[in-house]
C-alpha cells in the first residue's frame, strides 16, 4: 500500500531520529532529483547494518546481534542433530543463508515497518514514528504462520484467555528476551528471559479448591497446556525446504520429548524425511530426533474439555498420540512419546 | 552519580551531532526530494507500483 510510505512531516522536527537525514540511514541520493535518480543504491533496511541504530543505542544493538531473533540459530540447531557432519556443512553453505538466515529480524522489523510476507509489506508502522511496540502489524507477520492467529483465535477455536483479558504478546515476551541478554543461546529452551505460565500464576494460589488439587495431583505430570489448551492448533507436514508445506487443525497429547516424564501438547514439525532431498541432504541421522515437539500452545482456556473430565485423559485418552495415529514413514523416535495414563483408583 | 554524568554526556553528544546536522535538516526540510516526496501523499500514490505476489508460503511461525 502506497501509504505506508508516507513519512509524517511533523516528525521530522521532534523526533531525534531525524536529527539524521534520510541518505544518512538509506543512502540514496537527497538532491532533487527524479524517483529513480534519487534511489539509486537506495537501502531499503537500515536496520540490517545495526551500526545504523549502534550510534545512540550501543546497548541495545550489542546485546541484540546475539539473540536468536537475529542469529536464527535456534533454527539450525533445531535440524541440526539429523545431519551427518559433511551434511552439516552442505546445509550451513546451501540452506541456511537463503532459506533460515533470510527472515531473521531486523530492529526496524520490529520497531519501524510491518515485515513483508509472502513478498508484501504494508510498510511503515505509523509514517516512521520509531515505536516501542505494534505487536498486531509486527510480531504477527513473521508469527502469522500458528501463533498469532492461535492467539487472536483467527485460526479457528477460542481465543486464548490472556488475548480477551487485552493481553498481548509483549505482555509476556518483554524486551529482555526479545533484544537479547549478551548471551548467544543455541536454542529458545534456553533463554533465561523467557515467560512462564508460574511466574504469573502461583501455585497454590487458585480461589477453586478443585483447580488447586487438579495441579497438586498433576504437578511434574502434566504441563499447563496439558490441560488448559483450548483446542486444535495448527500442524505442519509435508515440508518441502522452497516448496512450502500442508497444515491442517488438530490437538495431539504425548510426552514432551525434552521431558519425557511429562505429558503436554505436541505439534508435528515440518521436517520430514526428505524436505531437504532437493538439496542434496538426505538427513542420515534423520531417526535421531521425533517428529513431534512440544509446543507452548498460544490459545490457553480456563475450561476446556479436560478440565472438564478426568475421562478425557485417563479412560477416553482423547487425542492422545497412539501408535495407529502417528504420522507415516516418521522418525524412530516417535514411538517413545505416546504415554497411557494409569486408571485413577476411586 | 554515574546516570547524571551519563545524561550530560548524551546532550553533549547529541548537540555535537547537531553541530554536523543542521544543516541536514535544514536541506531535509527545504529541499531533499526524500522528504518532498514521501510527504506528499498523491505523489506517492501515483509513484507506487504493487509489488509483484509472490506464492506465500505455509512455513511455520
Ligand atoms: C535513523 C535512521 C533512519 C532515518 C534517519 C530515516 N529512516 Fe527510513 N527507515 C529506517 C528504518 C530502520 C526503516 C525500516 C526498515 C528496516 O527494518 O531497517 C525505515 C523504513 C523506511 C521506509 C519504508 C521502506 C519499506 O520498504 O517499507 C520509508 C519509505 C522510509 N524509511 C523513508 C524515510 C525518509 C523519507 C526519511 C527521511 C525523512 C527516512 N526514512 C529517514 C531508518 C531511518
Ligand atoms: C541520533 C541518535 C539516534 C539514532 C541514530 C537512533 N536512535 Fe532511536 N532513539 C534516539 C533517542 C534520543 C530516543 C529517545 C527518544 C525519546 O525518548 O523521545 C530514541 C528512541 C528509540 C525508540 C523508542 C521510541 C519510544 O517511543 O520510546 C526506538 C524503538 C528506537 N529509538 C529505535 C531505533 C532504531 C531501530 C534505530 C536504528 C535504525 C535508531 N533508533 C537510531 C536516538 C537515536
Ligand atoms: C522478521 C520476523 C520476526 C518478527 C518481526 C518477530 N519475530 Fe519472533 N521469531 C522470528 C524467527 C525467525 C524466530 C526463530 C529464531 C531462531 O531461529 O531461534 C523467532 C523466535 C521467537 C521467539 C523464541 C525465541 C526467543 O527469542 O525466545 C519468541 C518468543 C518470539 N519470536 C516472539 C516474538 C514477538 C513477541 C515478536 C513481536 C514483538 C516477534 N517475535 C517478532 C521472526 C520474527
Ligand atoms: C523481536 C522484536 C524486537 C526487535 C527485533 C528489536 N526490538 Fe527493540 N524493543 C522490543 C520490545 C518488545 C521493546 C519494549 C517495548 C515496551 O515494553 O513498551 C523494545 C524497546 C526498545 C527501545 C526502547 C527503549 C528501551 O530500551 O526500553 C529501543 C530504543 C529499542 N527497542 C531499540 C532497538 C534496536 C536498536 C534494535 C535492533 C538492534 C531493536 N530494538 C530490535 C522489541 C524488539
Ligand atoms: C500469557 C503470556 C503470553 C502471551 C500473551 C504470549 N506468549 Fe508467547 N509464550 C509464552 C510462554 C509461557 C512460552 C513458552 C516459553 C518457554 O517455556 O519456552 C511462549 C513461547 C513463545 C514462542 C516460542 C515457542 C514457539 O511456539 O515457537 C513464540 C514464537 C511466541 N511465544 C510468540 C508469541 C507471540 C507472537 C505472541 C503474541 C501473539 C505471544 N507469544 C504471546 C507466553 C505468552
Ligand atoms: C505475564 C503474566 C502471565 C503469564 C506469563 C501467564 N498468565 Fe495467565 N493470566 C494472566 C492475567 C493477568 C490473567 C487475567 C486474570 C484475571 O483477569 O483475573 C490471566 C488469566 C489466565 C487464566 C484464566 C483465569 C481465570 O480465572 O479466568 C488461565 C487459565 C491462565 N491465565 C493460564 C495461564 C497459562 C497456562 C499460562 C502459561 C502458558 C499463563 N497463564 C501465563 C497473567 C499471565
Ligand atoms: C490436570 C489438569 C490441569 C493441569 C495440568 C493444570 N490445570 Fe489449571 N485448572 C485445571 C482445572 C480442572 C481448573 C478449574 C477449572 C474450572 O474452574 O472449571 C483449573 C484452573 C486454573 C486457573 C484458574 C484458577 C482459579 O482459581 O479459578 C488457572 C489460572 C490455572 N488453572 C492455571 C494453570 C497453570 C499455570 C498450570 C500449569 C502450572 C495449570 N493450570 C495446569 C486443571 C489443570
Ligand atoms: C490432560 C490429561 C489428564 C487429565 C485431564 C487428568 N489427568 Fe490425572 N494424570 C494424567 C497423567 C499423564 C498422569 C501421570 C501418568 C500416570 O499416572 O499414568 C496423571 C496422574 C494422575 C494421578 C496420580 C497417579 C499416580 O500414580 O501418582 C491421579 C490421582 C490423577 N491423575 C487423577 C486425576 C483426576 C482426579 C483428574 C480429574 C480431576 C485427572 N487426573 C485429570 C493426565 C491427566
Amino acid at each position: 500500500m502506497y501509504k505506508g510510505y508516507i513519512v509524517d512531516r511533523g516528525l521530522l522536527k521532534k523526533d531525534q531520529h531525524f536529527i539524521l537525514a534520510c541518505p544518512q540511514c538509506h543512502q540514496g541520493n537527497g538532491g532533487i532529483l527524479s524517483k529513480e535518480q534519487a534511489h539509486k543504491g537506495l537501502v531499503k533496511r537500515p536496520s540490517d547494518n545495526m551500526s545504523n541504530c549502534a550510534m545512540c543505542h550501543k546497548q541495545v544493538t550489542d546485546k541484540y546481534a546475539k539473540s536468536l531473533h537475529y542469529t536464527t540459530a535456534g533454527q539450525r540447531n533445531g535440524v541440526m542433530p539429523r545431519f551427518s557432519k559433511e551434511e552439516l556443512k552442505k546445509f550451513d553453505g546451501k540452506v541456511f543463508e537463503k532459506s533460515c538466515r533470510s527472515c531473521h529480524a531486523s530492529c526496524g522489523d520490529c520497531h519501524v515497518k510491518s515485515p513483508a510476507v509472502g513478498g508484501i509489506s504494508t510498510g511503515l508502522l505509523a509514517k516512521h514514528k520509531f515505536v516501542r511496540k505494534d505487536e498486531g502489524k509486527t510480531c504477527s507477520s513473521c508469527h502469522g504462520g500458528r501463533v498469532y492467529p492461535e492467539f487472536t483465535g483467527e485460526y479457528g477455536g477460542a481465543p486464548d484467555v490472556h488475548y480477551q483479558k487485552g493481553m498481548l504478546c509483549v505482555d509476556c515476551h518483554k524486551k529482555e528476551q526479545l533484544h537479547g541478554d549478551g548471551i548467544a543461546y543455541t536454542s529458545k529452551n534456553q533463554v533465561k528471559d523467557r515467560p512462564s505460565c508460574r511466574n504469573c500464576h502461583k501455585p497454590g494460589s487458585e480461589k477453586n479448591p478443585a483447580a488447586r488439587v487438579s495441579h497438586q495431583t498433576h504437578a511434574g505430570k502434566v504441563s499447563c497446556y496439558g490441560c488448559h489448551s483450548g483446542g486444535e492448533y495448527r500442524n505442519c507436514q509435508q515440508c518441502h525446504a522452497g516448496e512450502g508445506a500442508k497444515a491442517k487443525p488438530q490437538m495431539i497429547l504425548g510426552l514432551s520429548p525434552r521431558n519425557k516424564k511429562v505429558l503436554t501438547t505436541l505439534r508435528l514439525v515440518p521436517t520430514v524425511r526428505d524436505t531437504f532431498a532437493k538439496d542434496g541432504i538426505k538427513m542420515e541421522n534423520f531417526d535421531a530426533l521425533p517428529n513431534y515437539w512440544d509446543t507452548p500452545a498460544h490459545n490457553v482456556r480456563k475450561r476446556t474439555d479436560r478440565t472438564r473430565s478426568c475421562d478425557a485423559c485417563h479412560v477416553d485418552r482423547n487425542n492422545f498420540l497412539t501408535k495407529e495415529t502417528l504420522i507415516k514413514d516418521g522418525s524412530k523416535a516417535n514411538e517413545a512419546l505416546i504415554i497411557v495414563p494409569k486408571p485413577i483408583k476411586r | 552519580m554515574r546516570n547524571q554524568r551519563r545524561f550530560v554526556f548524551s546532550l553533549l553528544f547529541i548537540a555535537f551531532l547537531q553541530l554536523f546536522f543542521t544543516q541536514a535538516i535544514l536541506a531535509a526540510v527545504d529541499s531533499s526530494s526524500c522528504v518532498t516526496c514521501h510527504t506528499n501523499e498523491s505523489l506517492i500514490k501515483s509513484l507506487y507500483k504493487a509489488p509483484p505476489l509472490l506464492h506465500a508460503e505455509e512455513g511455520e511461525g
